[in-house]
């Protein structure tokens, strides 16, 4: 009886750890820009995006090292770091933010879901607020999330010199992309 | 004065080529760069967690040669995790895609000599254009 007791127990225990498993992350996420024009491309990638989702609260966030982007060019890299984004003082990049519409998506079911997000974007020591349309990917219990949007560069006080403007974009695209898995 | 317009010139054509040169320039290679510091993961973490702002304005931008255990292996992304002995924190190596072949013989738990370029730390500290060092 006793053992039977306590079976039970551990059942309920194991289930409750199971289902309290509501947060996924990842490493090795993708952000990738565009802010070239038609006079020159200037495209940024880092792949050592981390990422945290928790699908119980709608809860997602990003960061990213400015220092982690890598271009064609290396001069490109050094005005990117030293001239327009200053690396050294202000290193990260953050996005803090909620999945608005979190019933729509049924993380238990394959499929591709749109996700109105809203939060804090951190760059250049600037906050400011966004609204992004993403989507939610759900392909066998694994979750992946894409998002693409634009960014105006004066609004996070990035400053383009004269000599420069018809080759560096005042607005920026941004791309999105990680593969999460469950936080053990 | 025929010189001097001769010299005038060699001098633009010389700017020019000197122009093209540095803009098309790659951006440095780890490959080709000798490590600024050789250090545990243990001991590079412990450096992180003490002052986060003198251990970046030591590393970031550096080349560095890290030892330890590796923790994780993903092929598909080209990142090798070590191990700190903290399970909160690691140092995520982000490799060169051509050499992320290496990677596929090598196994969790194993030791291992990774070069890369720190870029600072996240929760992880992060090395970018990372490569087996030929030390192991």
């Amino acid at each position: 009886m006793i053992r039977s007791f306590l079976i039970v127990c551990l059942m309920v225990f194991t289930t409750a750890v199971v289902s309290a498993q509501t947060r996924f992350f990842t490493k090795t996420g993708t952000i990738s820009f565009k802010a070239g024009t038609p006079v020159e491309d200037i495209d940024g990638v880092n792949k050592s995006v981390t990422s945290v989702i928790d699908i119980s609260t709608g809860q997602i966030e990003f960061a990213v090292l400015i220092k982690g982007f890598e271009f064609k060019r290396g001069l490109m890299q050094e005005h990117f770091n030293e001239n327009y984004m200053e690396s050294d003082k202000y290193p990260k990049a953050i996005f803090k933010g909620k999945i608005e519409d979190l019933s729509k998506i049924n993380f238990k079911k394959d499929g591709t879901y749109k996700a109105l997000v809203k939060g804090t974007l951190e760059i250049h020591n600037v906050k400011k607020d966004v609204e992004v349309v993403g989507t939610i990917k759900v392909t066998e219990g694994a979750i992946s999330s894409e998002a693409s949007f634009k960014i105006l560069l004066e609004d996070y006080k990035i400053e383009i010199p004269g000599a420069v403007k018809d080759k560096i974009s005042p607005t920026v695209e941004i791309q999105t992309a990680c593969d999460y898995k469950a936080l053990k | 004065m025929k010189r001097v317009i001769a010299i005038v010139l060699i001098a633009i054509v010389a700017g020019a080529i000197y122009g093209i040169y540095l803009y098309n320039k790659k951006p440095t290679d780890t490959r080709d760069e000798k490590a600024d510091f050789e250090i545990t993961a243990v001991e590079l973490m412990k450096e992180f967690t003490t002052s986060e702002e003198a251990a970046s304005k030591k590393y970031v931008d550096k080349v560095i040669l890290v030892s330890g255990t590796i923790s994780e292996i993903d092929l598909a992304t080209a990142t090798l995790i070590i191990d700190t002995t903290d399970p909160l924190t690691a140092i995520t190596c982000s490799f060169y895609k051509e050499e992320a072949s290496a990677l596929s013989h090598k196994k969790s738990g194993e030791a291992v000599v990774i070069k890369g370029k720190c870029t600072g730390k996240l929760t992880d500290i992060v090395l970018n254009n990372c490569i087996l060092s030929n030390s192991n």
